[in-house]
């Protein structure tokens, strides 16, 4: 064989070499895509589930509080008119009567009920319950 | 890898702009909790010192004792304590890209070392056991083709072969351990946005908590007010009537006055020792263990 065959031969040797190495990178980088891809679609998947309790916790925790102290202020201002009328009466009695159900009512606070959320994170687990609010 | 970076750093804006967020939140019901302690200072100061006073003027007729009353009003000025600050571990991510610039270089590396183990230099021995300058030359002249003495393109050629058709491939394979390299990176980008995204998401619920807090100190301080109204209009007709020395304990309804000031004052005292929060005075404990649970 000449020297100038041997030295085409060589040469397609090493870009052959170079072809099946730059051929199995490729296959190698096609599979870790792949495997990546399918991490991020979990990721994405478990975040968007775990995203939406946290979102279900907040709202019903936000309309809990919303329904609570709107039922509360309607209630105080019922108490309070009732304490407005006794004491225009000098009426004791109801004034007593009002004033402590004021007190009662002020002192459950809506946010110590919120002990509540922890049965509600139980709850959105569950998805027969169903939420009254 | 740019992808992978900005994902990161847009997740890291974006936590910080809702940290700033909820730490103005804190800091303005904080402001609020205090305002609330002023006034209940304020209302012991002179609310409770006025029928203390009253009591005082009208002396043993009442035989009422006010300081049973005022004793254990306490006044608390509750604090909501400073959320945590979080991390988002951006390190692992930025590791992952120095990784793939190595591995860039390592790629290139290999090519040519896969010539070098694969060639043989002109003078018959083979490039691997060759050194310096002359594993070079041979290395280049086996990639151009061999030495033009040996009826190759020699050096020449392999430069030229190195800085055209075999260079790009070069780059490729470096270029695909960087693409790989950057799958990775990007998927960690992902974890780290996800977190990202979990710790705002808790944010918003002590935010939802905090105005909680707030719509809490609005209706004792809308309770307080009342009272205090309803206690200064039944104090200041009771002090015209001392005054004038117009009060009679023996008149009955004079004396249901007076009770109804102290019914009045005994419930401001009873809504001022009321915690605003939960039993301790800190938020219920119990909110605190739900976000943490609903955040992992």
């Amino acid at each position: 064989m000449k020297a100038a065959d041997m030295a085409k031969f060589a040469q397609a040797a090493d870009m052959a070499a170079l072809a099946q190495k730059i051929s199995h990178d490729v296959k190698e980088y096609l599979v870790v895509a792949e495997q990546e891809q399918t991490k991020r679609s979990a990721i994405d998947a478990a975040c968007a589930t775990e995203l939406a309790k946290i979102d279900a916790v907040r709202s019903t925790f936000e309309a809990f509080l919303d329904r609570s102290f709107e039922e509360r202020r309607r209630n105080f201002e019922e108490l309070f008119s009732l304490v407005r009328q006794a004491m225009d009466r000098n009426d004791l009695k109801t004034l007593e009567l009002s004033l402590s159900a004021a007190v009662e009512l002020a002192r459950i606070s809506p946010l110590a009920e919120a002990k509540s959320l922890e049965s509600l994170r139980t709850a959105m687990d569950d998805p027969d319950h169903e939420f009254v609010i | 890898m740019g992808e992978a970076q900005d994902k990161v750093k847009r997740a890291q804006e974006r936590y910080e702009r809702r940290k700033k967020r909820l730490d103005s939140r804190v800091d303005f019901v904080n402001t609020e909790a205090k305002l609330y302690g002023m006034r209940q200072k304020d209302i012991k100061e002179t609310v409770f010192v006025r029928v203390a006073r009253l009591i005082e003027e009208i002396g043993k007729r009442a035989k009422v004792d006010v300081y049973e009353v005022l004793d254990g009003v306490d006044i608390n000025i509750p604090t909501v304590g400073p959320c945590e600050k979080h991390k988002v571990e951006a390190v692992s991510v930025f590791n992952g890209l120095l990784v793939a610039a190595g591995a860039s270089v390592l790629a290139s590396t290999a090519t040519t070392g896969g010539v070098t183990m694969l060639a043989t230099a002109s003078t018959g021995a083979a490039i691997s056991g060759l050194s310096g300058a002359a594993a070079n030359s041979a290395l280049l002249a086996a990639l151009g083709g061999g030495s033009l003495a040996a009826g190759g393109g020699g050096m020449a050629l392999g430069s030229l072969v190195l800085g055209g058709v075999t260079f790009a491939p070069i780059l490729a394979v470096g270029g695909l351990a960087v693409a790989a390299e950057g799958e990775k990176a990007l998927t960690k980008a992902t974890k780290i946005e996800c977190d990202a995204n979990k710790l705002i998401a808790e944010m918003e619920l002590r935010e939802s908590v905090l105005d909680g807090v707030f719509q809490r100190l609005n209706e004792l301080s809308g309770i307080l007010n009342e009272l205090k109204d309803r206690a200064l209009a039944s104090l200041s007709s009771l002090e015209k009537m001392v005054s004038m020395d117009r009060f009679d304990g023996k008149n009955v309804e004079h004396m249901e006055r007076l009770r109804c000031l102290l019914l009045i004052i005994s419930s401001l005292a009873q809504i001022m020792k009321t915690p605003i929060l939960g039993e301790d005075g800190a938020i219920n404990p119990k909110i605190d263990v739900v976000i943490k649970q609903v955040a992992v």
